[in-house]
């Protein structure tokens, strides 16, 4: 067996696959609507699948796809109505074939006689309609099949000068054994003799792989041209053509002008056809045009020094061709989620069958497209997360009904287009999961202690970590030991993740988030230090030049002023290169968003937007979280790039569990903006940053007092100090070097609130109602890094405070605003 | 490997040693290219580079070997070896000739280096005037 050979086998396997998966669309599509059109579809694909199998010698598959024909056989022509039995046995003849293709070496050991035999009494039931017919139909050749062997082109240049000669063309099918002749050349003399010539003649089972070899007739595709009606002809020298299709007549010029659209139409959609390429090719593709956008811009860079304005039209229109390009060729390598549907159909409907379940599954978003590696990569996820549901999640039919609900329970999956990412959900209609079970699991498992106080989100994350099933028993279905910490590993491998939201009773639903590979993306470039690093333009919210004014460090925390909401700030420099040193301040501030959280990123110098090829950095770097893979610049120098999600986790800023909620995405700032934490006399507190717009050193002003009311001149403004060591009558030693004022904004008014020490800024943080801890505008207590925290909420506090205290300054300050606004008045009126 | 019994070794220096490996390995070496730091990865990787578009880790042999001299110049050379299509690059000194040695002409170098060496260098072969080091390519894919 020579490697053309070996080729040859490997694409009818690929043909076989493709095939038979197509078939099992068809089929499970059949059970909702028995189409005769799908049924047509199925039998034509089983059909191919047998003939090929038999030209390759494989008997068992040639064997058990002709006994799944037969019974398809029996649907097409109407002695058999299909019903769900049928469908399960023809899904079984779909999965063995498919089996016997994979394992094609094995091919000959399979077992197969109960298969057929059950196709084969299947199929008998019935059995009524005459065998002969069913004899003809073997050869069931179309008009589709003829266009393909002879080929469009030919077909119409033929009819073309048919016209011109005003004389009839079509095409015979004939069999030779059927006639009287003995062979082709008999039947061309024959036919010279009344000036019928055969253009051309083709042995259709070579062009049609549909056309079974081993049947006994040979079927002979002729393209005739005559003077003659060719239907007419053969009638009368009693010629039994199969088919025949009239390309041209003059006579009937009307009528075929009539049909002219409709087989129009048809040759159009035959010639949009599809094209199997070896995905190595893409591969190579993919890799070579990315090199020639490296070439591009090196070409750019050094065009800069010529200078010729015509050749730089000329190099912009290549550029140009080389995006679209690109673009195309990325292309190739997406393909629809609608391709999972099947597979996902299927194990619907199986697992359901087998536990007795009553489920509808939809799934939306299938025109989403997604590299075909990373469907290849995902499928068994949503497979196994669907089985789940199946299993765990709906419930029987009975209890359904017990419980209210519809007995057919509601599976939908369905797919989005995020920022740069794509979000897959699945939701489910069924019992939910009863938190209070999962932690109890969890902890006889031993992967939470005992007792340990968590939140509704915390315990949704458990049934993620590895040895987590809450099956009762393993099942065939779901709960093999894979489970959810599998699940969410593979989409971590690609970038993404996934979570679970559960209400007991409800149903559960889990969204996954996977990036949208596209290799080529547009990038902020920056310098740290003389080294270029580049950023995902998708993660940058805006660009901004450093203002000293807005930037606040505390005991290393670095905070940005931005909109009226402190953000924390990455200082790129020290991050990267500790050992360095840098000043505290730096050129610029980009804004950036990673899934939850908007940070600040400090660098020194902006190169610009540029498009650039992302490529992996490969294994030696996979601990590394801080970038998200390397391009090659113009220069030919390799860069970084910065991964935001990574970066942000590495700083802390990121809280490992949020993002469910984030996908309620807005171009505005959201309001995550954490908890400031501080001291007031070695007390920890801490306060949402939402309302605190800003924090200044106490040293860098001098208080004055206004009726025994200790104030600050703030930003042009006079504004009231508020010392939370005597609101909450706090004792104990004061560090008067170390204090900071917190700048709090209330009802349009700012306010200061005097602290000692400002710790950190935290995230997330669990606030625990507690009894101990009672006081004005007291929140709860938390323990964060160890400490028992008291959480306030600064705001009512400082409202509550000034409508007492301030009540009068508030009245001084509006008389004060009131008289300004009405002298700025009467200056513009007098201007006027 | 060659054939007749005999291996052919690219050799370079690092230092005041001179190393070698499988030709069979080596992809390409280059001069004069600029080796980018990746902050906070592994002390024994020096960076990566562009090598003909792809981006190609490499590695600094003398810390993997647990060398204290990393005498290693500035600008230096690359070598960049392939093994079952994956890549790394080390960076030398100088490259020096291919030689080819007979597979008899190979010790155990068990006997000359520690364990960590011999981890690396599992050869050590003597030429005329010194020895000279024989990296397994292998190896380096496997680095923890």
């Amino acid at each position: 067996m020579g490697l053309d050979m070996q080729q040859l086998i490997g694409e009818f396997s690929n043909e076989a696959n493709e095939f038979l998966e197509k078939a099992e669309t068809e089929i499970i599509e059949l059970e909702k609507n028995p189409d005769p059109e799908k049924i047509n579809a199925v039998f034509r694909y089983i059909h191919t699948v047998k003939g090929n199998s038999g030209m390759f010698e494989f008997q068992n598959l040639s064997r058990l796809s002709h006994a799944l024909e037969s019974l398809l056989g029996k649907f097409r022509e109407g002695s058999l109505t299909i019903n769900k039995e049928y469908i399960d046995l023809m899904l079984e003849a779909v999965d063995r074939l498919k089996l016997m293709i994979r394992e094609l070496d094995k091919e000959s050991t399979f077992d197969i006689s109960s298969m057929t035999e059950q196709l084969k009494s299947a199929a008998a039931a019935e059995q009524k309609k005459t065998v002969t017919e069913t004899v003809i139909d073997e050869l069931a050749v179309t008009e589709e099949d003829i266009i393909r062997a002879f080929t469009e082109d030919f077909l119409k240049e033929s009819a073309k000068e048919a016209e011109k000669n005003h004389q009839f063309a079509s095409v015979a099918v004939l069999d030779l054994m059927e006639q009287r002749f003995q062979s082709v050349g008999e039947l061309a003399e024959f036919l010279s003799q009344f000036s019928v010539n055969i253009k051309k003649r083709l042995l259709l089972t070579d062009n049609i792989p549909e056309i079974e070899i081993s049947s006994e007739i040979l079927p002979f595709g002729f393209l005739i041209v005559s003077d003659l009606d060719t239907k007419e002809f053969f009638k009368k020298y009693d010629l039994r053509p199969k088919f025949i299709l009239t390309l041209y007549s003059p006579i009937q010029l009307i009528q075929s002008k009539e049909t002219n659209p409709k087989q129009e139409k048809q040759t159009m959609e035959t010639s949009d056809s599809y094209l199997r390429v070896r995905s190595r090719l893409l591969d190579d593709l993919i890799n070579l045009v990315g090199e020639t956008i490296i070439t591009r811009n090196q070409l750019f860079q050094r065009s800069a020094f010529l200078n010729d304005p015509e050749g730089g039209n000329i190099l912009s229109r290549m550029s140009q061709l080389i995006t679209q390009l690109h673009e195309k060729i990325m292309h190739t390598r997406l393909q629809e989620l609608n391709s999972i549907n099947q597979r996902i159909q299927r194990v619907v409907r199986d697992t359901a069958k087998n536990l007795g379940k009553q489920v509808e599954f939809q799934f939306e978003g299938g025109e989403v497209e997604l590299d075909k590696t990373m469907i290849d990569t995902i499928l068994d996820s949503i497979i196994h997360m669907v089985r789940n549901s199946i299993d765990h999640g709906i419930e029987t039919p009975d209890e359904r009904i017990r419980k209210g609900k519809n007995p057919i329970g509601k599976i939908r999956l369905s797919a989005s287009l995020q920022i740069g990412n794509i979000q897959l959900v699945i939701d489910d209609d069924g019992q939910g999961l009863n938190h209070e079970m999962i932690r109890k699991t969890a902890e006889s498992k031993g992967l939470v202690p005992s007792g340990t106080v968590l939140t509704q989100e915390e315990i949704e994350e458990l049934v993620f970590l590895p040895g987590f099933s809450t099956a009762k028993a393993v099942t065939e279905t779901s709960g093999r030991g894979v489970g959810m910490d599998a699940v969410r590993t593979s989409f971590k491998k690609l970038g993404g993740n996934v979570h679970l939201k559960t209400v007991f009773g409800k149903g559960t639903s889990i969204t996954a988030v996977i990036p949208q590979t596209v290799t080529v993306i547009s990038c902020l470039l920056i310098t740290v230090d003389q080294t270029r690093y580049a950023i995902f333009q998708k993660n940058v919210s805006e660009l901004i030049q450093f203002d000293p004014e807005l930037f606040t460090v505390v005991n290393g925390v670095r905070m940005y002023r931005f909109r009226d909401s402190m953000l924390p700030l990455v200082h790129l420099g020290k991050l990267l290169y500790p050992d360095r040193d840098f000043k505290d301040e730096a050129e610029y501030v980009v804004i950036v968003k990673s899934e939850n959280y908007y940070f600040g990123i400090l660098f020194d110098q902006m190169i610009g937007t540029e498009e650039i090829v992302v490529k992996p950095l490969g294994e030696f770097f996979s601990e590394l979280k801080l970038f998200a893979g390397a391009t090659i610049m113009g220069d030919g120098e390799a860069v970084l790039i910065l991964d935001i999600a990574g970066i942000s986790e590495f700083e802390g800023i990121e809280s490992k569990n949020k993002e469910s909620e984030s996908t309620k995405t807005s171009s505005e700032l959201k309001k995550e903006t954490g908890y400031l934490l501080f001291e007031i006399m070695e007390h920890r507190f801490a306060t949402s940053l939402e309302y605190v717009t800003n924090i200044e050193k106490l040293s860098n002003f001098d208080f004055e007092d206004l009726s025994g009311i200790k104030v600050i001149q703030y930003k042009e403004d006079i504004i009231p100090v508020v010392s939370l060591s005597d609101v909450y009558n706090l004792k104990g030693e004061s560090n008067q070097d170390s204090s900071f004022l917190i700048i709090v904004s209330t009802e349009n008014k700012e306010i200061a609130v005097m602290i000692n020490e400002i710790v950190d800024i935290v995230y997330d943080i669990k606030i625990v109602e507690d009894d101990r801890y009672h006081g004005e505008s007291v929140l709860g207590h938390s323990i964060i890094n160890d400490k028992s925290t008291v959480i306030i909420d600064i705001q009512d506090l400082i409202s509550k405070i000034s409508k007492v205290q301030f009540s009068w300054i508030g009245k001084h300050l509006d008389i004060q605003q009131k008289q300004t606004a009405e002298e700025e008045k009467t200056a513009q009126a007098s201007a006027g | 490997m060659a054939d007749n019994g005999k291996i052919q070794l690219l050799t370079w220096m690092i230092g005041n040693q001179m190393y070698g490996a499988d030709v069979k390995f080596c992809l390409e070496v280059q001069k004069d290219i600029s080796v980018v730091e990746v902050p906070h990865s592994k002390k024994y990787i020096s960076g990566i580079v562009n090598l003909r578009g792809d981006v190609v880790t490499v590695l600094d042999l003398q810390v993997l070997l647990a060398q204290k001299e990393t005498a290693t110049r500035e600008r230096s050379v690359i070598i960049r070896f392939n093994s079952r299509e994956r890549q790394v690059a080390i960076k030398a000194d100088a490259i020096r000739d291919v030689l080819e040695i007979p597979f008899s002409k190979l010790e155990d170098a068990g006997t000359r280096l520690s364990s960590t060496e011999t981890k690396y260098l599992p050869y050590i072969a003597y030429t005329d005037s010194t020895f000279l080091l024989i990296l397994n390519i292998e190896e380096l894919f496997v680095v923890k």
